[in-house]
């Protein structure tokens, strides 16, 4: 399990400033293709994307899930690791959204719309 | 009939029974509250029985029979609620710990609508917490502790709506309402060995019921028989001014033999039991539908659309409680720590899965609109061991088999009904996707199969 000091080596590598508009990065480092079967959604009985697995995570979700620290001081290092862990596995699953071969045009719509009503 | 076959009645039985007088309403409800008292704690199913409520509407509704008026075919009939669903009377505790006390004073729409058919609410039922939002991993995920099938307490009754599949199958409610967001009725329904009809996306008001995801919650039943779901889906279906979502369609039924696909591959990676099952009921299937096998699901990212989706939406739904450091209350300890981890999806992630969701629609319409309903099995398994986390459990047969992502993806109506018995005398279940506002061939195709079967009439040992 990561020790504090890794998460602090993290924060300061990344920069608390950029850890949400750098994820991408993380995100391109990790294969991209068809979701696996650990990518169920959470709402169902299986658990987030390799929840369990190991290994290490990247800076930028350790430096995510530090700032978490802001909501909940008490979080743990373990908690934190726990929480970096998911960050970079759904990160993992969400690159299956829009893998290279098969990218989303820009006229691609959400489901989503605006239904504007005259009364 | 003694107690016990009374307490395990369908809703037409039970109705006749009331029409015949041979039973009151009121007789029915204290046979239910006795038995959700005694048997409830076992499946840790019940979270607050609402005796007062429950005494008063039977009397209402025992009045109104004598004076004759019959509301329609949930008169005077029992049931409980996952309590996700506000209701007065009693907390409303989305099962969660930091929500314990919570109380509306208002129904949501779906206990307004069973009321005014004349139903009894007798309480509010056990749900995982959040109904599983965080990411939970193991049968442990509520303040009322893991909730436990009927027919092997050592077995999970599933998630979310774990009080709603097991009070039903133990025979402590007549029907119950749970909710799905993503397999929430479909999973416990099989693990109870009981039938659970996912409705149409809109075709049921959430008004009133917690949100984890506006984009893919859904209400509907879990029942004994697809003629008791159909029955409790037509009384809580249709608009609703409190929710912009819920429409009126008609429930347009088969007037010709049912065309089935079956799903290709869809006992690749399931239990023996479960696929010799499945085999079997596609072979009670076909004596009354064309069933046509090798229907290939769309090569589209379900999972990930489904699981970026619940995250950011959950995140949202639930930001007071992430910010305020509350979560560490959550039971689970998966969920104490999961949504900071939905708190950090990426805007640009949620919007290509709502992008993507476009297309799932589209290239399922194109693929399964041939057919009334598309079958596959529920699960890959039989109900999931308490004690041991999910993605250890079953190593051998890893993620979820079917159509569930999928089918919640794109809104679609799913119907689950058991279909035998597999390890540890466990139910396995089948499921049947259908077409946008489709539930009533779903429920046609299931009344035929129940007709020509028995699974749905067996009983869980309660009480041994």
């Amino acid at each position: 399990m990561p020790q504090r000091k890794t998460f602090l080596t993290a924060l300061s590598a990344a920069g608390l400033a950029m850890t949400f508009s750098r994820r991408g990065d993380a995100r391109t480092r990790e294969p991209s293709g068809a979701p696996s079967s650990a990518a169920v959604p959470p709402a169902g009985p299986t658990p987030r994307a390799g929840a369990a697995a190991a290994g290490p995570v990247s800076a930028l979700a350790a430096a995510t899930a530090a700032a978490m620290r802001r909501f909940d001081p008490h979080l743990s290092d373990a908690d934190l690791a726990a929480i970096a862990r998911g960050i970079d596995d759904d990160a993992k699953a969400a690159a299956a959204l829009n893998p290279p071969g098969r990218r989303l045009r820009n006229g691609d719509e959400p489901v989503t719309v605006l239904t504007v009503r005259s009364k | 009939m003694t107690h016990e076959d009374i307490a395990f009645a369908d809703v037409a039985t039970l109705q006749r029974l009331l029409t015949r007088r041979a039973l009151s309403s009121l007789e029915l409800t204290e046979l239910y509250l006795e038995r959700l008292e005694r048997y409830g704690p076992a499946y840790n199913a019940l979270v607050n029985a609402m005796p007062e409520r429950a005494r008063a509407e039977a009397k209402r509704a025992d009045r109104e029979r004598a004076a004759g008026r019959v509301r329609g075919p949930l008169h005077g009939i029992p049931y409980g609620v996952k309590d996700l669903l506000a209701a007065t009377g009693a907390p409303t505790t989305w099962g969660a710990e930091p929500y314990r006390e919570q109380r509306f004073d208002y129904d949501a729409t779906v206990v307004k609508r069973l009321g005014a058919a004349g139903a009894v609410l007798l309480g509010k039922l056990a749900m995982v917490e959040l109904a599983g939002g965080f990411g939970y991993n193991d049968a442990d995920a509520s303040f009322t502790g893991p909730g436990r099938t009927p027919w092997n307490r050592d077995f999970w009754s599933g998630g979310s709506s774990s009080g709603s599949g097991a009070a039903t199958a133990a025979g402590l409610v007549a029907f119950a309402i749970g909710s799905e967001t993503s397999g929430s009725i479909l999973f416990p329904a099989a693990s109870c060995g009981v039938t659970g009809l996912r409705p149409t996306y809109g075709r049921v008001s959430r008004h009133g019921a917690m949100a984890l995801s506006w984009t893919l919650d859904k209400l509907g039943p879990l029942a004994r028989s697809a003629r008791d779901a159909e029955t409790v889906l037509r009384a809580i279906a249709g608009s609703d001014p409190n929710d912009s979502t819920a429409v009126d369609r008609p429930f347009a039924g088969i007037r010709r033999r049912p065309k089935v696909g079956v799903l290709a591959k869809a006992t690749e990676k399931t239990m023996p039991a479960v696929k010799a099952n499945f085999e079997a009921s596609l072979r009670v299937l076909a004596e009354f539908c064309d069933v046509v096998p090798g229907v290939a699901l769309p090569e589209l990212p379900f999972d990930a659309a489904v699981g970026t989706i619940v995250n950011a939406e959950g995140a949202a739904a639930f930001r007071e409680l992430i910010e305020s450091g509350r979560s560490r209350e959550l039971r689970s300890v998966d969920d104490r720590t999961g949504g900071y981890v939905s708190y950090a999806t990426l805007a640009v992630d949620y919007i290509d899965a709502q992008r993507r969701r476009t297309q799932m629609v589209e290239a399922c319409r194109l693929a399964f609109g041939a057919y009334d309903a598309i079958a596959s099995p529920t699960l890959p398994t039989v109900a999931l061991p308490i004690g041991i986390p999910f993605d250890k459990a079953y190593p051998k047969y890893p993620g979820a088999a079917g159509l569930i992502s999928a089918g919640n993806a794109t809104g679609l109506p799913a119907l689950c009904y058991p279909n035998g018995f597999g390890d540890n005398g466990l139910p396995t279940g089948m499921s049947l996707l259908g077409g946008a506002f489709g539930e009533a061939k779903l429920s046609a195709i299931a009344k035929a199969f129940q007709a020509r079967t028995d699974f749905h009439t067996r009983r869980p040992p309660v009480g041994a």
